[in-house]
């Protein structure tokens, strides 16, 4: 099966040959990933690990240089995981943990714009800073060999990291107008640009990804009430989009989200990731059980326990155990509980868990 | 409860951050003693909003809100506490382990142990073992509060512990610890006092702390 059959056989909630993989990791592990099976590109390493998406922001825009001095070669590294919040100012940056580097964040460049007015003078991005005209021409050799989804926007998550997460979540509460403000710039750039994406690559794409954590370890972060007053209409535009073009909308959230998933089916979510098993409530028998009928997923094998810590039997054992309670009659993409692999998680635990799909 | 401080207790339970210092100004200049303002009127209503949060009805921001309303209370009413010798509930020294940039819930923690009365003494993020054995050296405080994110970054909060304990400061400081990956069993096995799984819950833990 070519993987873009495979991958729409399991989001129809039909049984494919295999269970559709995909991946996502910080570029260390990429590295020693690219080093251990001896490939050099990206497009060796998803071959050689038999994974089933490309992931578009590894994409390189040509032409793509915005006025805010940033070139191609600095910004979009040609890695499966270039960060897009850097287009609105943002920059992360290096620490060093026990394993290795970790990006994190760095300096929020809103904090100190408290008033509309200040935001206005902001330089945002423009969908005109990019040109579009290569894009199916681009995308066609990666379609030759795999589904592809359109990774990056976000309309909550990359206005936290932009504004500074407690200040954003207190602008919430406090001024629901700057706060619309600030939403909107998110909403409006990525929605043009995934727009002009998606007409460009003439239904190449498979999955548009929006990715916004609204959920912390044991509750939401904001009251279902906020959610639906400011990203309910957002997260259905998105959905209408990606419909209209025949792609699926995948909807990333960390945390426990379980009282907001008849609210995002509703508003057209196709696939909720990355369902972390550490979380109670995510329990994957009663989702599957509750939504299985309407709702794919991703995500699943444990990120914060067993993939960093586990032994490799572990982690085959876990991946059979995610396979089995979300992948019953289709609707799952195999990936790790959290989107992305870390330094600390063994390069045999990463191969062990895309094996089991190979089962 | 005297409507003054029913005032100011329902301004801080709402976020009403004018309404919290206006009341404020209103009670002292009726007299109302400043401590009682403070516990009767502030903490009490934080005590609240810490319980709405812990049942699901208030969420992040409304909580931040509140501690808002706390903080700008707080600095009209601490030069009059001054003069009343109020003692602080205990002090809190807090930050992320080293490599961890991620502030919110460090930060929710602190604002919820200040609203309880607290001191707090921030020593901010990515903070290296060695900068905590030097706070706990030069001290006074009496907890260590320690907060981790990533599960790459979990392992400082052990081997930050490890450092106090060789340099013969465990018994100066109680430590507890939380954040996304860190669970109670992993609390225990490093050596730690206590868990908490969200800000308000770390108020109980360090009350307890405090009288353990």
């Amino acid at each position: 099966m070519h993987s873009r059959e495979r991958l729409k056989t399991a989001l129809d909630h039909r049984v494919p040959d295999r269970v559709p993989m995909m991946m996502s990791a910080n570029p260390w592990v990429i590295e020693k990933l690219k080093q251990r099976l001896q490939v050099n590109t990206d497009r060796e390493l998803l071959r050689a690990m038999h994974l089933d998406l490309f992931d578009m922001r590894g994409f390189d825009y040509k032409g793509a240089v915005g006025p805010r001095g940033w070139t191609r070669s600095h910004e979009h590294p040609r890695h499966l995981v270039r960060r897009s919040p850097a287009l609105f100012g943002y920059h992360e940056v290096i620490t060093e943990t026990p394993f290795g580097k970790a990006w994190s964040m760095g300096a929020p460049p809103l904090a100190a714009l408290n008033t509309i007015e200040a935001l206005k003078r902001y330089p945002w991005p423009q969908a005109d800073w990019f040109d579009y005209a290569n894009v199916r021409r681009d995308l066609e050799p990666w379609a030759a060999d795999f589904a592809i989804a359109l990774t990056g926007p976000s309309i909550f998550q990359h206005a936290t990291l932009c504004r500074g997460v407690g200040q954003l979540l207190l602008d919430m509460a406090a001024d629901p107008d700057l706060t619309t403000f600030i939403l909107d710039r998110f909403f409006d750039f990525y929605f043009e640009y995934t727009r002009r994406i998606l007409e460009a690559a003439g239904g190449l794409i498979d999955i548009v990804r929006l990715a916004d954590d609204i959920g912390a370890e044991n509750a939401l972060l904001v009251s279902p009430r906020m959610i639906r007053r400011y990203f309910g209409h957002r997260i259905s535009s998105f959905a209408d989009l990606a419909h209209q073009h025949n792609a699926k909308l995948l909807f990333h959230t960390d945390g426990n989200v379980r009282q907001i998933i008849p609210d995002l089916i509703a508003w057209g979510v196709d696939i909720l990731d990355p369902v972390q098993p550490e979380v109670a409530a995510m329990n994957h028998r009663a989702l599957k059980t509750e939504y299985g009928d309407r709702l794919s997923f991703s995500g699943g094998v444990s990120a914060q326990r067993i993939l960093p810590t586990g032994s490799v039997d572990d982690v085959k054992a876990e991946a059979r155990r995610v396979i089995a309670e979300l992948g019953a009659g289709g609707g799952y993409i195999l990936s790790p509980g959290h989107p992305s692999f870390q330094s600390d998680v063994p390069i045999d635990n990463i191969l062990a868990m895309y094996s089991v799909g190979l089962e | 409860m005297d409507p003054k401080l029913a005032t100011i207790y329902e301004a801080v339970l709402e976020g009403d951050m004018p309404g919290t210092k206006a009341g404020i100004q209103a009670a002292l200049d009726a007299g109302v003693a400043p401590i009682t303002i403070l516990n009767d009127g502030m903490i009490a209503a934080m005590a609240e909003v810490g319980k709405r949060f812990e049942e699901g009805d208030y969420y992040v921001p409304e909580m931040l809100i509140s501690a808002r309303a706390m903080q700008a209370g707080l600095a009209i009413l601490k030069p009059h506490l001054q003069s009343g010798g109020d003692q602080p509930a205990g002090t809190v020294m807090i930050g992320t382990v080293k490599g961890d940039l991620h502030d919110i819930g460090k930060n929710l923690v602190a604002l919820m142990l200040e609203g309880a009365g607290f001191e707090v003494r921030d020593l901010g993020v990515d903070v290296s073992a060695d900068k905590i054995v030097e706070a706990i050296r030069t001290g006074g405080a009496d907890i260590l509060a320690l907060s981790a994110l990533l599960t790459t970054t979990m392992p400082y909060m052990k081997i930050t512990i490890e450092a106090i304990q060789q340099a013969g400061l465990r018994d100066k400081v109680k430590i507890m610890v939380g954040g996304a990956p860190v669970t109670a069993e992993y609390a225990s096995q490093i050596g730690a006092d206590g868990y908490s799984p969200d800000a308000s819950r770390a108020v109980r833990l360090a009350h307890t702390l405090m009288n353990a």
